[in-house]
C-alpha cells in the first residue's frame, strides 16, 4: 500500500470509521502477530494480543503521531502490549535482571559469526534457535531486528540501561551462534 | 595498537556507539584488517538475523491462514469421530441388550442415512418443511464439533493426552467390536462354502463370490458380487452387479447397477443404484431406501419402503408403509400393503392399483409433485413482499441509528461467511435451549421468555441484517468517502428479497439467510461489547 492510500486510511480510522480498522487489520495483522510471536513465545497468547492490539487500536490512535512512521508506531505499541503481558505474567524478575554492564570483556575475535554459520544451516535453524532464546535475550533482539528499534528505544520500553541493552544484544547473538555451532558440530 | 572488545564492535556494527568512542573505532579499523573483517562479518549477521525475522512474519502468517483450514478440518474429523465413537458404544450396549439402545443412537449410520434420504425425498416437494430433520442432523454433527473443539482445547493444554484420545477414538471407532480386517484382492474372490472368515472382509476384486461365512463386515469393491453363504455383519457393495441369495445379518449398503434380493437381509437395504430386483423368495426384515431408477418388490418386506425411483412395481409384501416420487407405480393385485401408500406422481393416471391389492392403511396419490402453483402470478404475493420490504427497510435504519454494532459485522470472504453460518446454527439451536432450561428453573421464566422473544425477533431480522451486509459488501466504500448505510442496504434488500423467492431453493436460501444473519448480529454484537470492555 502506498503512503497516500495509508494516510487516507489513517484519517478516516481517526474519525472512527470501523472499516479503517478493518484495513488497518489486514495490512498489519501478519506484522504484529510476528512481533508478539516473537516476544511471547506462544503461538495462543501471540494471538490474543494481536487481537487485544487491534481491539484497543481505536483507542490508542488517538495518541499517535504523524512525525512516526504509522508501522513504526504500531509496532512499538505492540511491544509496549506484549511487554506488559509478559510482566503480567510475573517473569518480570527473571526477565532483565542480573545482567551486570562490568562482565562485559571478552576476548576478541571469539565465536565465529553467524554468517559462517547461516550458510550451512539454513535460515529456519536460525529462526529455532532465536525461538528458542531465553525471554531476558529473545526478547532485547526481536525488538532491535524485527521492530527496528534504537538501543535508547529498547532501553526505554524494557526498562534498562544502555548498556544493559547492549550486552544483551550481544549475548543473544552469541548464543545464537554457539547453538547453531552446537547443532553443526552434532549433526 | 589494542583491538577492541566484540561487544564494542557489535554494537558499531549495529551503529549504536556514541560520537568519540565511534570515531576510535573506524580509526583502528583503518589499520586493522582482522577487525575489519569482524565487523564486516557482524554487518553481515544483522542483515541475516533482520532477514530471518522477516521471513518468520511472512511463514507466520502463511501458517495462520492455513490453520484455519486445518483446524476445520480437525473439527469436522473429530466431530465425525466422535459421532462414530458414540455409534460403537451403543453398537456394543446393543449387544449386551439387543434391541435395547436403538431409538437411543440418532447417529447410527442407517437412521442418518434415513434422514439424509428422506431430506432428500422431502426437498423435491417442499424444501423448508423438512428443517426439522435437518435441523437434528446438523444438531448432532454441531454437538461433535463443539465436544471436539473442547477436546482440541483440552489437547493443546496437555498434549500427551492426544495420543490417549486417538487411541480411544479409534478403538471406539473400528468397525464392529473385536472385528479385525481382512484384506483379499484377485480377479476372481472366492470365500468356498466350508470357508469362515472369523474378521471382517474387504474385498476388491472384479469377482466376488461368497459362498461361506464372514463373522463381521464385508466391504466389496467389485464389478460383480455374489453372496450365497452367510454375512453377519454389514455388507457394503460398489459395483456393477450385486446378487444376495444367502443371508445379511446386518445392513446392505449397494452401490450399484443392479441389486438383486432372493435371499434373506435382517435388517435395512440401501441401494443408490439403477435397478433393484426384491425377488419373491427374498426377505427384508427392515427398510428398503432406494434412489434409483427401477425398483422391483415381490419379496417380503418388513418394515417400510421408501423409494426414489423412475419405475415401481410393488408385487409383494409390504410389513409397513410404502412412499415413492416416482414417474410410474404399478401395484399388482396379489400385493399386500400393511400401511399407508403414498405416492408422489406426475399424473394420477402414472398409478395402477390392480384389483385385489390389499393395502391396510391409507392410499393417497399426490400429482404434480414436480410442478409448483406459481403464486409469481398473483398480484397478492407482490403486495406482501412490498409491504415486507418497507418494512425491513424502516426497521433496519432504526436499528442502525439505535444499535450499530449489529450492523458491525462483514460478510468480506467466504470464511466469514462460514463463520457467521456457524454461529447463526449455534445461536438458533442454543437460544431455545437456554429458554427450557430457565423455563424449568420457574425463576428464570422471565429471563426464558426474553430469550425466546430475542430469538423470535432475531429469526425476523436476519434477513436485515445479511441484506445490509450483503449491500455493503458490493457497494464497497472507496476511502475517503461519507460512509453511507441506506443505499447499500436497499440494495441488499432487492437482493435477499430475490433470493428467498426463487423457486426450488428459496426456502433453503431463506434457512441459510437465518443461519448466517443471526450469526452476524452475535458476531457484531459480541466485538461491540468486547471493544467496549477492553476500552
Amino acid at each position: 500500500m502506498d503512503e497516500a492510500k495509508l494516510e487516507m486510511v489513517l484519517s478516516r480510522a481517526m474519525n472512527d470509521d470501523a472499516e479503517a480498522f478493518g484495513e488497518l487489520y489486514q495490512l498489519f495483522r501478519p506484522r504484529v502477530f510476528g512481533l508478539c510471536r516473537h516476544l511471547l513465545g506462544r503461538h495462543e497468547d501471540a494471538e490474543d494480543a494481536t487481537s487485544e492490539v487491534f481491539a484497543r487500536l481505536p483507542n490508542s490512535i488517538k495518541r499517535y503521531e504523524k512525525s512516526l512512521p504509522f508501522p513504526r508506531w504500531l509496532l512499538s505499541v505492540t511491544s509496549h502490549h506484549c511487554v506488559d503481558r509478559l510482566r503480567r505474567r510475573q517473569l518480570e524478575q527473571r526477565l532483565f535482571e542480573a545482567e551486570p554492564a562490568e562482565a562485559l570483556q571478552l576476548p576478541v575475535h571469539q565465536a565465529s559469526p553467524l554468517q559462517q554459520v547461516i550458510s550451512d544451516e539454513g535460515r529456519d535453524r536460525v529462526r529455532k534457535a532465536i525461538d528458542a532464546l531465553p525471554e531476558q535475550y529473545r526478547i532485547p533482539l526481536t525488538l532491535r531486528y524485527y521492530s527496528d528499534l534504537s538501543y535508547d528505544e529498547i532501553a526505554e520500553q524494557l526498562s534498562l540501561s544502555r548498556p544493559n541493552v547492549a550486552t544483551l544484544i550481544f549475548r543473544a547473538k552469541q548464543q545464537v551462534r554457539r547453538a547453531l555451532a552446537g547443532a553443526a558440530a552434532g549433526a | 595498537m589494542d583491538h577492541f572488545s566484540e561487544l564494542t564492535y557489535s554494537m558499531y556494527a549495529d551503529g549504536e556507539l556514541p560520537g568519540p568512542e565511534r570515531l576510535r573505532v573506524q580509526q583502528h579499523l583503518t589499520q586493522c584488517a582482522a577487525c575489519r573483517a569482524q565487523v564486516a562479518a557482524l554487518e553481515a549477521e544483522n542483515r541475516i538475523l533482520a532477514e530471518v525475522f522477516r521471513l518468520t512474519e511472512e511463514t507466520d502468517a502463511a501458517r495462520s491462514r492455513g490453520s484455519i483450514g486445518r483446524s476445520l478440518l480437525i473439527t469436522v474429523g473429530s466431530a465425525l469421530a466422535v459421532a462414530l465413537g458414540l455409534d460403537r458404544l451403543v453398537v456394543g450396549i446393543e449387544r449386551l441388550a439387543p434391541g435395547a439402545m436403538s431409538w437411543v443412537n440418532p447417529i447410527s449410520l442407517p437412521s442418518l442415512q434415513g434422514v439424509l434420504f428422506n431430506n432428500a425425498l422431502d426437498l423435491v416437494r417442499e424444501g423448508p418443511a423438512m428443517l426439522n430433520a435437518l435441523v437434528t442432523v446438523l444438531g448432532l454433527l454441531v454437538l461433535g464439533a463443539i465436544a471436539a473443539g473442547v477436546l482440541r482445547h483440552f489437547i493443546n493444554r496437555h498434549p500427551m493426552s492426544m495420543a490417549i484420545m486417538a487411541t480411544m477414538l479409534l478403538a471406539l471407532g473400528l468397525p464392529r467390536p473385536a472385528a479385525a480386517m481382512e484384506k483379499r484382492t484377485g480377479t476372481t474372490v472366492r470365500i468356498g462354502s466350508q470357508e469362515t472368515v472369523n474378521d471382517s472382509l474387504t474385498v476388491s476384486s472384479d469377482h466376488l463370490q461368497l459362498d461361506g461365512a464372514v463373522n463381521g463386515n464385508v466391504i466389496a469393491f467389485a464389478q460383480t458380487a455374489r453372496v450365497t453363504g452367510t454375512i453377519k455383519g454389514d455388507l457394503i457393495v460398489f459395483g456393477q452387479q450385486v446378487e444376495v441369495s444367502g443371508t445379511v445379518e446386518g445392513n446392505v449398503y449397494a452401490f450399484s447397477q443392479t441389486v438383486t434380493v432372493s435371499g434373506h437381509v435382517e435388517h435395512n437395504v440401501y441401494v443408490w443404484g439403477q435397478t433393484l430386483q426384491f425377488d419373491k423368495d427374498g426377505r427384508i426384515d427392515g427398510d428398503i431406501l432406494m434412489g434409483g431408477d427401477t425398483a422391483r418388490l415381490r419379496g417380503t418386506l418388513g418394515r417400510d419402503a421408501s423409494l426414489l425411483c423412475g419405475t415401481l412395481e410393488a408385487d409383494g409384501d409390504i410389513g409397513r408403509n410404502l412412499q415413492a416420487y416416482t414417474n410410474a407405480a404399478t401395484i399388482a393385485g396379489s400385493a399386500h400393503i400393511a400401511g399407508n401408500v403414498d405416492f408422489h406422481v406426475k399424473r394420477q393416471q402414472e398409478v395402477d392399483i390392480e384389483p385385489g391389492a390389499t393395502i391396510g392403511g391409507k392410499t393417497e396419490i399426490f400429482p404434480d409433485w414436480k410442478k409448483h402453483a406459481s403464486h409469481y402470478k398473483e398480484a397478492k404475493f407482490y403486495y406482501w413482499q412490498a409491504i415486507w420490504m418497507a418494512g425491513a427497510l424502516i426497521i433496519g435504519l432504526l436499528l442502525y441509528w439505535i444499535a450499530p454494532a449489529f450492523f458491525a459485522s462483514k460478510l468480506d470472504s467466504g470464511w466469514a461467511l462460514l463463520r457467521s453460518g456457524g454461529v447463526g446454527f449455534l445461536a438458533l439451536v442454543a437460544a431455545p435451549i437456554a429458554a427450557i432450561i430457565a423455563f424449568i428453573t420457574l425463576v428464570g421464566i422471565p429471563l426464558g421468555v426474553s430469550l425466546l422473544v430475542l430469538w423470535l425477533a432475531g429469526l425476523w431480522l436476519a434477513k436485515v441484517f445479511v441484506s445490509a451486509a450483503v449491500g455493503r459488501g458490493l457497494m464497497r466504500r472507496r476511502p475517503g468517502e461519507l460512509p453511507n448505510f441506506a443505499v447499500p442496504f436497499i440494495v441488499g434488500l432487492l437482493i435477499v428479497f430475490v433470493a428467498i423467492n426463487l423457486p426450488y431453493v428459496g426456502g433453503w436460501l431463506s434457512f441459510l439467510i437465518i443461519l448466517v444473519g443471526l450469526g452476524l448480529a452475535v458476531l457484531g454484537v459480541r466485538s461491540g461489547m468486547k471493544g467496549r470492555a477492553i476500552a
